[in-house]
């Protein structure tokens, strides 16, 4: 675990330098919006890492409600936080993009975008939530149940939106499967996972500096 | 108790609108579009979010 631990950053550098160079001198520039589609393969990938963040903040949640796991507390509220650190970057590069491509920086009228922005929001509000209450067992237990109501919300209301259709907003992933040709997937594929390895060190690297606060903290109690 | 309370109190208006939204898409639709598929997601959403509410219950109103 240790090793694994240390082996991540290097890890993510090297998968960041291999979708940089793929993303600029592998993958053929996309015949309809030219070279700014480019940011695609920044853009989806960062969004899908904040799902599962999201997605892996719920997870511990389910553990904290389900097993009384005190460690998960903790855990479950880094990867959120992280997530609303991706969520960020996902409307600042999904907005750079909507530039470049549909001429506004946003556009209210895309359902896709005020979605992402009210999930966004949603999970914002998270430390709102913990914040305001005094750390222990009932704040943990608070915080997990709205970790899971908002992981459950997030496919409900995407599924409500692909029912009212009629969007500007790219749908690149279908029933039909990744609507991409092989180029394009495997360079989506390799950003992809150089995310999701950024969010992996990031998270290790919050989590062992909370840990060592929370350590402090209780030694600091002692002494006092 | 009053930790609880007021944690309980927070979580209801924050809780409140992004879960409201696919109800009001869902109930929209239904009354614009004639069709199953907005039913279907109505009862969808219905069946998940009283599944979790009666699993979450406990959790949100037990003093511990």
């Amino acid at each position: 675990m240790a090793t694994v631990k240390a082996a991540l950053p290097w890890v993510t550098a090297v998968l960041f330098a291999a979708a940089i160079a793929l993303i600029f001198f592998y993958v053929p520039t996309d015949a309809d919006q030219g070279f700014s589609q480019r940011i695609f393969y920044f853009h989806v990938p960062i969004a899908l890492t904040a799902y599962a963040c999201f997605g892996w903040g719920a997870w511990k949640a389910l553990r904290v409600l389900w097993k009384g796991d005190e460690q998960a507390d903790l855990e479950s509220y880094v990867a959120i936080h992280q997530g609303v650190v991706f969520g960020a970057l996902t409307l600042l590069t999904g907005s750079i993009w909507a530039r470049a491509s549909w001429g506004h920086w946003w556009l209210w009228s895309e359902d896709q975008l005020v979605l992402f922005l009210v999930l966004f929001l949603f999970y914002c509000a998270y430390f709102m939530l913990r914040f305001s209450v005094d750390a222990g067992p009932s704040r943990a237990n608070m915080s997990a149940v709205y970790a899971l109501f908002g992981v459950v919300l997030i496919p409900i209301s995407f599924l409500a939106i692909r029912l009212a259709k009629g969007l500007i907003h790219p749908v690149v992933f279908n029933l039909q499967g990744p609507q991409m040709a092989g180029s394009q997937f495997f360079t989506f594929c390799v950003a992809f996972a150089a995310m999701l390895s950024l969010f992996a060190t990031l998270y290790s690297v919050e989590l062992a500096g909370k840990r060592i606060d929370a350590h402090i903290r209780d030694l600091r109690h002692l002494l006092a | 108790m009053a930790v609880a309370g007021r944690a309980r109190e927070l979580l209801l208006p924050l809780l409140f609108l992004p879960m409201a939204i696919p109800i009001v898409v869902g109930g929209v639709g239904a009354s614009v579009h004639a069709g199953a598929r907005y039913f279907w997601f109505l009862a969808l959403y219905d069946s998940v979010f009283a599944l979790l509410a009666w699993a979450s219950f406990e959790y949100v109103v037990a003093e511990t």
